[in-house]
Order: structure tokens, then C-alpha cells, then sequence
């Protein structure tokens, strides 16, 4: 069993519980929304009035100063990365997710080879920037296994990001040495009840051990951490105080790592032609007003937006926050390189974990965002990885003509 | 040879042989609970003055209170 | 009505926010009616050499007992200095608080931030209540948490300036992001601008010169007592309504950031 972190984000998530986000929400009236917004630094209380039903009728206008922080702190650029699914082998039974271990799909991991080979195919696409991801199965793919493929992914990307299931810091501390300078790790839920009922077996059941992790990942090293509730598994009002709330501890603790948040929603995922989990559900509005609140109470944070949602409504949200966008997206093993696909379809791998609604490849994206206003943006390090600076030969030339 | 040699604030000064940091004060007419001192570096409380004797060669530094903000 | 909202620094607790100086009044023997006009509870010294050629009356005859003495370090210029006047302070017996000066630019006389963290953190160690007076830069704010001070206090515009809150982005910065009090100190001219800097958020102000040398000192006390309490409470209220931002509902339109949810 594992011990929390003495001066952990456990305590602290305790004092926001006790703060009852859900009775402030309930309670707020129009006078509390103006004098939130009246005020230059949003107080910790003023968040929840954001996220209250007396806020909905001033949605526009908390989009507009959404709109204005965003402006102020990013400018024009959007970061674009892909998620690259390295394996798919699970042993947890998370109710909601397509890979859960009870499911009946194949599964598959890449070689080293096919990393390089999937790798190849994305940095041609001009990507820099690659989140690698694994189902959770420590003996299969677990902290050995990442390290070696991020050894191969930072030969290609200027930035290598992990969303993998939560581990040590000595752990951590070896994907940095491998290459890794971004972690990404959704709590899914922070509410701890609801949690286990979501979360009935495997290693991801401990609650504590996955709140830990973004902190334990900045102690063994990673420069970013990018945190997410799984919007619409419990109430989402309280989910969105604790993830900002664990933000800003964060931000406080480590002020030189850059904290950025995901709002995925859930999305029903089909098993057999049925939707196997019906979330509670979280409509655009929710969503927006999310968004939103989030921008204004924490100006600095990045928020990152998924192919989850569909490329209509990722252009709408695109001035109300958002900073990074995922393209050219595939959420199966491998994908991007012709033959690798071609090994996953014949090992019959083809369950993704989740549908994407914005299929939108690099290029189709890019020229989206150019069209929007926006500057897309696929480096933003100095350092990190040696990315297509030490390549040679038709790689590299390849990579310069991009 | 009733004489020795201090210097106090900076400035150097003659004073009786075997006088106490209290009688050296009351001699300038200061109310030694009005001030700190500083005997060779040794921070000295108002209580003590009186068992210190000032030797030859002493620095000492008296220091009180005034306004600032 | 009145409203209750007492603080505590150092273990004591304080009903009043504005912190008053000693430091260049006319005649000494004002203070304690600036005290009274005023309401202030801490009260600010210095520490000199005693002019033996110019005895005059101690200021500490006319602080009141009941108020919290303060003493600074000004002169110090270095943090090893610092320690000596805190040490020789508390040598005095007027408890252990202390207002941390290091000041080695005599020109500008800004607060040298590097020594100013080591002498707190020596003096911390031992025990003072340390109030670091520093330039509103983050990472020193951070380095006097680091090293234990009790609150910290940026400075509104240079010493002894009157010009307000210069500093007002900077230390907006820190009301955000420090976790102490924040005592805005130096530079504050008029009660408006003390009243600001409480509406923003500040546990309190420290003023003197513009209390020392205004026409009228205790008169002007009570007025930056008031004004400290009006910008307390406005914070405490939660500023309304901003004209020209425009704070409204609105039902989406077309053409707004919102109007595609219909």
C-alpha cells in the first residue's frame, strides 16, 4: 500500500473538499459573479461562482475576459503534438475505457524498430512535439520499456511527453534521463468514492499513488506536468475546484515547471454496438463554462484540447483558452507508419481506445489554424531533446522540407 | 597610572581605572536603561552594566533608541 | 457598524493595519497623539550611537505601552550588520520583533535582496519576528519565505518619496502568489494611495514620512487610519461592479465568443 507524500496534495485536497464547491455553486447569486469578475486576481472562492448556475447568464462575457487572459499570456500560437499508443496491454478494469482489461480486444506493443519506424512517419509530418502513451501492465510495458522507447523517440522530437500509468520517482527520473521533459496524468476523478468505483482492480485502484504522481514526476525531473479530471464521471463542478485547486498547489510548490490542464469529457465508447458507460453528461455549455472559468482564475496554465471533440466546436473553443491541440491523431497502437499499421491491423489490434471526432491530419490542422488567426507552433524548447538538429542524411532532409 | 584608554563610539577617551560600564555612564549623564551596549563586540544587557569594568584598550559601543521608520 | 478583523503577526494579534514610524517629525512628543489620531498599534524605531555631546530625550518615553515596538536595521549594510542592530535590539528588551533594512546603495537606498534573505534567515533561526523590507521582486519574496520571515514588506516607490504605488503591478504579484502578509511599506504619500493598496489585498501599510511631514501629523494619522480601514473593508467586500468592463449578462448573439451554443 502506498504512503502519501508527507507534504503531498493529499491535505490540500482535503481543505478544498471541506470548502464544499458544490453549496458555493448552489448558492452563488448574480451580485457574487460581478464582484468575481470585478476583481484583477480571481480568489480561490470566486472559482466555483464561475462554475455556478448564476454565471451561465454571464458566459459571454467570462468568455470575453477568457478570451482577452488567453491573449494576454499566449499570444497567437498554438502548440500541435500527436499522442503516439506505444502498447495497449492493460491490467486495469476502469469501467469507462476502451482498454480496460475486460474488454475483449487484441493486444499489441511496438518494437523498438516500429517505434523508430512510427517516429519517422510523425516527424515527417513536422511534428516536434510527441506524446507517447501505454495501457497500464508493468511487466509488459512498464518503466524499462518507455525508457526505451523514448531513447528512440527523442532522435526525432524536440519535446517527448508520457502519459503512462503513475510510478515511482526513481521512475521518473529515468524516462528524463531517457529523454522525457512532459508528463501528462489525469486524475479522471478527485473524488476519492467515486474513484474506486470507477476504478475496481489493477494498479491504477490506488487513489493516492496517482494523485502523487505529477508531483513525484517534477521530483525525478519532468519540466511539465499537464493534470485532467475526466469530465462528466462525478459531479463536475467539484472535479474542476480540485484539478485547478492541484494546479495552483503545484504552480506554488514548483514554480519553475510549466502546469498545463486537459478537459477531455467522456465520450461513450461502443463495445458490441453498445454504449457500454453512460456518463453524466456534460454538454457543450458545461464545457465552454469550464473553459472558461478556468482561463480567468488561472491565466498562466496551458490548457490542451483533444480529438476528442469535433473540429467544429475545437475551433470555437479555440479563443476561449486553449493552447495546445492534438493532430494527425491516431488512437490505436502504432498508425502513422504504413507497415506498422499493417502489422496492427493483421495482429487484429483494432479497437482504439476512444473515437476521435476531429480527424483532422498536421497539415489540414495547420492551415485551420492559419485561416483562424492562429500561429501554429511545433517547437517551443530550446532544450530537451536533440530532435531533427542531429539527424543525418534523408531523414533530416526530409525533416527540413516538411 | 588612574587613567587607561578607550574608545567609545569611535572616539578615543581617558577614563578612572576600575570603573564599571554603569558609573561610566552615570558620569555622561545617561540613564543606563535607555541603552544597549557593546563591549569588544560582546552584546551587553542593561543589567549587567554594572559588574562590567572597562580595561585599557576597550571598545565599547552604546547604542539607544531614536526615531526612524 | 464596525466590523472585527484582527490579525496576527508574530503571535499578536493586531486590531489595526497601519503600522506608523518615529523617524522625522518635528518634536517627538507628537507621537503620542498620532498614536491616538491614528489607531495604529506598531510603531517604528531606529538604532544610533548616543551623541553624548547631544543628549536630547528618548524617543521611547513617547511611545505609548501598549503598542508593539518595531525596531529596523536602517544603516545596515550588509546582513552581518543587520544581525548586530537586531541582536543589540533585542538586547533592550523590547521583544523580539524585527524590521529588516539592508541598504547599500546610498544613492537610491533600494533594499539589497540577497542580504537581506541571509540576514533573515539568521535571525529567524533565532527567534525574531522578522519583517523584511524588500523591492516587490517575486523570487525574493520567495527566498524571505524560504528563510522564515513573518511577513514581508515591498516597498511602494522609493524611501521616503511619496509617490504611491509604483510597485502596484509588482506588488499585485505578490498578493497573488505569497502566502505571508504583505505589509506595503516606503513610498506611500496620501491615504488614498495606503487605501489602494489595502483594497488590493495588503494585511497592511506601514507610513511615516507622509504622516512626519504633513501639515498637519496627527490630523493626517487619523486620516491614514481611516483610509487603511476603508480599503480593508472594501477588499474584504469585494469590489463591485467595474464601469467601462462591462461585468453584465448578456444573452449570446451572433458574432460573440458563446453564440453557437444557441
Amino acid at each position: 500500500m502506498y504512503t502519501p507524500l508527507e507534504d503531498g496534495f493529499a491535505a490540500e485536497l482535503k481543505r478544498i473538499e471541506s470548502l464544499n464547491v458544490k453549496a458555493i455553486a448552489e448558492n452563488a447569486t448574480e451580485d457574487d459573479v460581478r464582484a468575481a469578475l470585478g476583481r484583477t486576481f480571481l480568489r480561490e472562492e470566486d472559482f466555483p461562482v464561475l462554475l455556478s448556475p448564476a454565471a451561465r447568464p454571464f458566459l459571454e462575457v467570462i468568455a470575453r475576459r477568457a478570451q482577452d487572459e488567453t491573449m494576454r499570456n499566449f499570444g497567437r500560437g498554438i502548440q500541435l503534438f500527436t499522442p503516439l499508443y506505444l502498447a495497449n496491454f492493460c491490467t486495469n478494469r476502469c469501467v469507462y475505457c476502451g482498454f480496460s482489461t475486460k474488454r475483449d480486444i487484441k493486444r499489441r506493443m511496438l518494437n523498438l524498430d516500429e517505434v523508430e519506424a512510427e517516429a519517422k512517419a510523425i516527424a515527417a509530418t513536422g511534428l516536434r512535439k510527441i506524446l507517447a502513451l501505454t495501457g497500464d501492465d508493468p511487466k509488459r510495458t512498464g518503466a524499462a520499456y518507455l525508457a526505451g522507447c523514448i531513447r528512440v523517440l527523442a532522435g526525432y522530437f524536440s519535446s517527448v511527453g508520457i502519459e503512462v500509468p503513475s510510478m515511482t520517482v526513481e521512475e521518473y527520473a529515468m524516462q528524463v534521463a531517457a529523454g522525457a521533459d512532459s508528463m501528462t496524468m489525469f486524475q479522471e476523478t478527485y473524488n476519492h468514492a467515486r474513484y474506486l468505483d470507477l476504478h475496481p482492480g489493477g494498479p491504477k485502484r490506488d487513489f493516492y499513488f496517482r494523485l502523487d504522481a505529477p508531483e513525484r514526476a517534477l521530483m525525478g525531473g519532468f519540466r511539465a506536468v499537464n493534470l485532467g479530471p475526466l469530465l462528466g464521471l462525478t459531479d463536475w463542478r467539484e472535479d474542476m475546484a480540485a484539478v485547478a485547486a492541484h494546479a495552483r498547489w503545484l504552480m506554488r510548490k514548483y514554480p519553475e515547471a510549466e502546469i498545463s490542464i486537459s478537459l477531455p469529457r467522456m465520450r461513450p465508447h461502443t463495445e458490441g454496438g453498445e454504449v457500454a458507460f453512460v456518463p453524466e453528461d456534460i454538454t457543450d455549455a458545461i464545457l465552454v463554462q469550464a473553459m472558461v472559468a478556468l482561463r480567468c482564475y488561472l491565466p498562466q496554465a496551458g490548457i490542451t484540447l483533444s480529438t476528442r471533440e469535433p473540429a467544429w466546436l475545437r475551433d470555437r473553443l479555440l479563443p476561449l483558452g486553449v493552447t495546445r491541440v492534438s493532430a494527425g491523431v491516431c488512437t490505436a497502437v502504432g498508425g502513422h507508419d504504413p507497415d506498422v499499421s499493417k502489422a496492427t491491423e493483421e495482429s487484429g489490434e483494432d479497437k482504439p481506445q476512444f473515437d476521435i471526432s476531429d480527424g483532422r491530419s498536421v497539415d489540414e490542422m495547420s492551415s485551420d489554424l492559419l485561416r483562424l488567426g492562429y500561429q501554429p507552433v511545433f517547437s517551443d524548447w530550446l532544450l530537451g531533446g536533440s530532435g531533427a538538429s542531429e539527424l543525418t542524411g534523408g531523414v533530416a532532409e526530409a525533416l527540413r522540407t516538411a | 597610572m588612574s587613567e587607561i584608554s578607550i574608545t567609545v563610539n569611535g572616539q578615543p577617551e581617558t577614563c578612572p581605572h576600575s570603573l564599571s560600564l554603569e558609573d561610566y555612564l552615570a558620569g555622561k549623564g545617561i540613564n543606563p536603561h535607555k541603552v544597549v551596549a557593546e563591549l569588544n563586540g560582546e552584546i551587553l544587557k542593561p543589567q549587567s552594566f554594572k559588574e562590567r569594568i572597562l580595561n585599557a584598550g576597550d571598545e565599547v559601543e552604546i547604542i539607544h533608541f531614536v526615531g526612524g521608520g | 457598524m464596525s466590523y472585527s478583523d484582527e490579525f496576527t503577526i508574530g503571535g499578536r494579534a493586531l486590531k489595526s493595519r497601519l503600522f506608523i514610524g518615529t523617524g522625522k517629525y518635528g518634536n517627538d512628543s507628537m507621537i503620542p497623539q498620532i498614536a491616538e489620531s491614528s489607531g495604529s498599534e506598531v510603531i517604528t524605531v531606529a538604532l544610533r550611537r548616543v551623541d553624548f555631546s547631544n543628549a536630547k530625550g528618548n524617543v521611547m518615553q513617547q511611545i505609548p505601552k501598549h503598542m508593539q515596538i518595531l525596531p529596523n536595521t536602517s544603516g545596515a549594510r550588509s546582513a552581518d550588520e543587520a544581525v548586530r542592530l537586531a541582536r543589540l535590539a533585542r538586547a533592550s528588551g523590547v521583544g523580539d520583533w524585527i524590521k529588516i533594512e539592508v541598504i547599500s546603495d546610498t544613492r537610491h537606498l533600494l533594499p539589497d535582496g540577497y542580504e537581506t534573505a541571509k540576514a533573515t534567515e539568521i535571525l529567524a533561526k533565532e527567534g525574531f519576528v522578522v519583517l523584511p523590507y524588500m523591492n516587490p521582486d517575486l523570487y525574493v519574496a520567495r527566498d524571505l519565505v524560504n528563510a522564515g520571515a513573518a511577513a514581508v514588506m515591498p516597498l511602494g516607490a522609493p524611501i521616503g518619496s511619496n509617490r504611491g504605488l509604483a510597485t502596484r503591478e509588482m506588488i499585485g504579484i505578490l498578493l497573488e502568489e505569497i502566502e505571508l502578509p504583505i505589509i506595503v511599506d516606503a513610498g506611500i504619500g496620501k491615504p488614498s494611495q495606503a487605501c489602494e493598496a489595502m483594497e488590493m489585498g495588503a494585511a497592511a501599510c506601514l507610513v511615516n514620512t507622509a504622516i512626519a511631514t504633513a501639515g498637519d501629523p496627527v490630523r493626517m494619522g487619523a486620516a491614514f487610519g481611516e483610509a487603511v480601514r476603508a480599503g480593508r473593508n472594501a477588499y474584504l467586500a469585494g469590489l463591485g461592479r467595474v464601469l467601462g468592463k462591462g461585468a453584465e449578462a448578456s444573452s449570446p448573439e451572433e458574432g460573440t465568443l458563446t453564440g453557437f451554443l444557441k
